[in-house]
């Protein structure tokens, strides 16, 4: 039986700001785009959550909900650095650590307990050392599999450790709604309530050839998962073949403009997730789903492999040019990069230094393809 | 329509259209060609919506008309009618091509249905020898970028001044620079941003002894006439890199080395560089350069070169296709390394004969492990 941690951090950009800052304390903080233009919030401290401010929600309608929140420009090198201490810790109790975002990693824990005994113990640890040494806060999930141990972190959010043994894990499971599970987003949530299935333990008394025939192969995961069962392997670097982020909007998009800024965040965030792993990526790919949840993707594959979010940025505003966005609206956008290579030698450019390599361009408007 | 041409009047204009049509189009009517009989001749034209050609030849032209075909179908079918004449008539949805004893019916779209050409600017326009653009654009537009999306780095800068040309290239990675010699008149313009199929299809413009090209601008179009063949290419918005700025013209080490030797080596070591990077140290020292590969788990080569070079010894490392791309465009025996250290910019230049005025600069930034 495996042993599995997933550890993510409180708020995690917000919280950077306000250990940094001591004047921030106990006020609402919001780290995103312009609340004057269409910026989105990013990371929302617990005193912003309280106002009803959400990650992804257009910071203009946070600021409605809470005049007197701070607003902060995210600084992503800032936080790639924090991570890095962050992750080096994790890395002190296992080399299988496989790092979801800057603020996220499972880490598989099964074969390197002999010192702590148990993982709940390996928990306990890396939660006073992250608070005593980085002074930030993370919660942290036990399971036998992925699938439990991010459900579990979030459970007692924030600052919360919640171990679920493998004996528990039906009981764990059942009472949840089906959205906790891996997988299932608004979409399936949706189709699975017009089966009249609300919570795991419904959707575990559904027989599996019912799921297939709706959710084709989704159905086999839907069926495990409601069952706790979650064989994906923990992937360390080196066997990472992709990496990338994405983000459903509570409203859907509707110009070019604002998904334009979007795809500038991820590009930024995928570009120091790649620095931080010293990889470059051949390809970079744009996903797009339309309010209709037809889903698209488009990629390019480029010359000289890269990390720069500039670059990818500017792939990026491409490629959405060559999906229907803009005029279709749209309810999510990801980017990601993948054929992942040792960034060991990295091609330089002539123009970094003047600070315009890939000025992004607004470029054409969207043509069919 | 209804008309007699001469089989290889026609096909030499057609020719001069291939570079134009995409093959893949979201609209179909992009992928056929307007043809269209008037008074004593046939005139052709062909356009991506940002890039048009006008072609015409002499033909006896029994009634006017125009009409739209598929130019990949009627190209190939031109090439390999049988006899010396062709006639063409065109009624309702077919258009008749017949040869000797070949006869075929060819599917048409009506050329009411075919965008709306560009208007052709008003006067002459300035006159440049067209071989010596054609040597400009050899000696620079391999360093445009090919890849799409990549506005900036997708088109060379052609600069007027009272007394020379210039064209200027890059990539974003490397960058080539020519100047000519020109003394002209009044210059219709002071730059303009040529696309790599505007460099193509000048390109193929057969350059007979002394032929003249003549450039306009009209409102939103740069023309160019070569005799009864005219180019519109969409005036660009884009901003060319501020190339000036690296165009590094005092590296103090300096190495000669023969063109072709060095080609031949560079060749055959790149053979085990890895593919992605195409990485090739460059180690200068007395009286020798020597190219050794970087390919890791592929093995490694290396080779001497003889070189004139009398500096300290130094060392850099560079995409050997960079390297390539220059020797291959240039064709002086002799060529110089102009470098100042392992990091910075690796500078190319022909070393000309007396008498030739053109100038050439090639500026390529290495890799860093």
């Amino acid at each position: 039986m495996r042993r599995i941690l997933h550890c993510d951090m409180d708020c995690y950009y917000a919280a950077v700001h306000m250990r940094d800052d001591p004047t921030l304390g106990g006020r609402p903080v919001v780290v995103g785009g312009d609340p004057q233009g269409r910026g989105v919030v990013a990371s929302a401290s617990y005193e912003a959550r309280r106002f009803g401010i959400r990650s992804a929600m257009p910071a203009a309608h946070a600021l409605r909900l809470c005049p007197q929140v701070v607003f902060i420009r995210p600084d992503f090198s800032r936080y790639r650095r924090e991570s890095d201490r962050i992750f080096a810790i994790y890395r002190e109790y296992t080399p299988l650590v496989e790092t979801l975002s800057l603020d996220e990693a499972y880490l598989d824990v099964t074969d390197h307990l002999e010192r702590h005994g148990t993982a709940t113990a390996v928990a306990r640890e890396i939660r006073q050392r992250v608070r005593e040494e980085r002074r930030l806060t993370v919660s942290v999930g036990v399971g036998p599999n992925m699938l439990i141990a991010k459900i579990a972190s979030d459970f007692r959010k924030p600052n919360g450790l919640t171990v679920v043994p493998p004996e528990k894990v039906q009981a764990f499971l059942d009472p949840l709604p089906v959205r906790r599970l891996h997988g299932v987003g608004p979409a399936t949530e949706a189709a699975l309530k017009e089966l009249g299935i609300a919570t795991v333990a419904e959707l575990r008394s559904h027989p599996l050839a019912a799921l297939l025939e709706r959710f084709k192969s989704h159905g086999r995961m839907l069926h495990d998962f409601a069952r706790g069962l979650d064989v994906r392997p923990v992937a360390a670097e080196h066997q990472r073949k992709s990496l990338g982020t994405e983000t459903t909007y509570p409203r859907d998009l509707q110009d070019l403009g604002p998904m334009d800024e979007e795809l500038g965040r991820m590009a930024e965030e995928v570009g120091d997730d790649l620095q931080r792993r010293q990889l470059a990526a051949c390809t970079v790919t744009v996903k797009v789903r339309l309010d209709d949840f037809t889903t698209l993707t488009r990629s390019r594959t480029v010359q000289v492999p890269t990390q720069r979010p500039a670059r990818i940025a500017s792939l990026a505003h491409h490629l959405l040019r060559l999906t229907p966005a803009g005029r279709r609206r749209v309810r999510l956008l990801g980017v990601s990069a993948s054929t992942l290579v040792p960034a060991t030698l990295l091609q330089l450019e002539l123009f970094e230094a003047l600070g315009e390599a890939d000025r992004p361009t607004s470029g054409e408007p969207a043509q069919e393809t | 329509m209804d008309l007699k041409v001469n089989r290889l009047a026609l096909l030499e204009e057609l020719q001069l259209l291939q570079g134009v049509v995409e093959r893949r189009t979201a609209i179909p009517i992009l992928s056929n060609i307007l043809l269209r009989a008037e008074g004593d001749r046939i005139e052709l034209a062909a356009t991506d919506l940002d890039v048009t050609v006008f072609a015409r030849c002499s033909a006896v032209v029994r009634q006017e008309g125009r009409t739209t075909v598929n130019n990949k179908m009627f190209f190939d079918l031109v090439r390999s009618l049988p006899a010396d004449a062709v006639d063409l008539s065109a009624q309702d949805t077919r258009l008749s091509v017949r040869s000797g004893a070949f006869t075929s019916q060819l599917a048409v779209l009506d050329a009411a249905d075919f965008p709306t050409l560009p208007e052709i600017p008003e006067g002459q326009g300035f006159a440049v020898d067209l071989g010596v653009l054609q040597r400009m654009i050899d000696h620079t537009a391999f360093a445009v970028s090919v890849e799409e999306g990549h506005f900036q780095y997708n088109a060379a800068l052609f600069l007027f001044a009272a007394e020379d040309l210039q064209m200027v290239a890059t990539d974003g990675h490397r960058l080539a620079w020519t100047k000519v010699p020109c003394t002209v008149g009044a210059l219709p313009f002071e730059q303009q941003l040529l696309p790599r199929k505007v460099l193509h299809q000048l390109r193929r413009l057969p350059a007979e002894e002394g032929s003249t090209l003549y450039l306009g601008r009209g409102e939103n179009h740069l023309a160019f006439r070569l005799a009864d063949r005219m180019l519109l290419s969409r005036v660009l918005e884009a901003r060319f890199p501020q190339y000036e700025r690296v165009l590094v013209r005092d590296n103090p080490l300096r190495a000669v080395v023969n063109r072709s030797e060095l080609q031949a080596a560079v060749r055959r070591v790149a053979l085990l560089a890895s593919e992605r990077t195409k990485g090739v140290e460059l180690q200068f020292g007395e009286d020798s350069l020597a190219l050794t590969s970087v390919g890791f788990d592929l093995g490694q080569a290396s080779e001497k070169v003889v070189c004139r070079y009398r500096g300290e010894p130094v060392r850099t490392l560079v995409n050997a296709g960079y390297v390539l791309d220059f020797l291959n465009a240039v064709e002086a025996p002799e060529v110089e390394f102009q470098l100042r250290d392992a990091d910075g910019p690796v500078v190319l230049s022909p070393v000309m004969g007396s008498g030739i005025a053109d100038e050439c600069l090639y500026v390529i930034m290495p890799i860093r492990v």
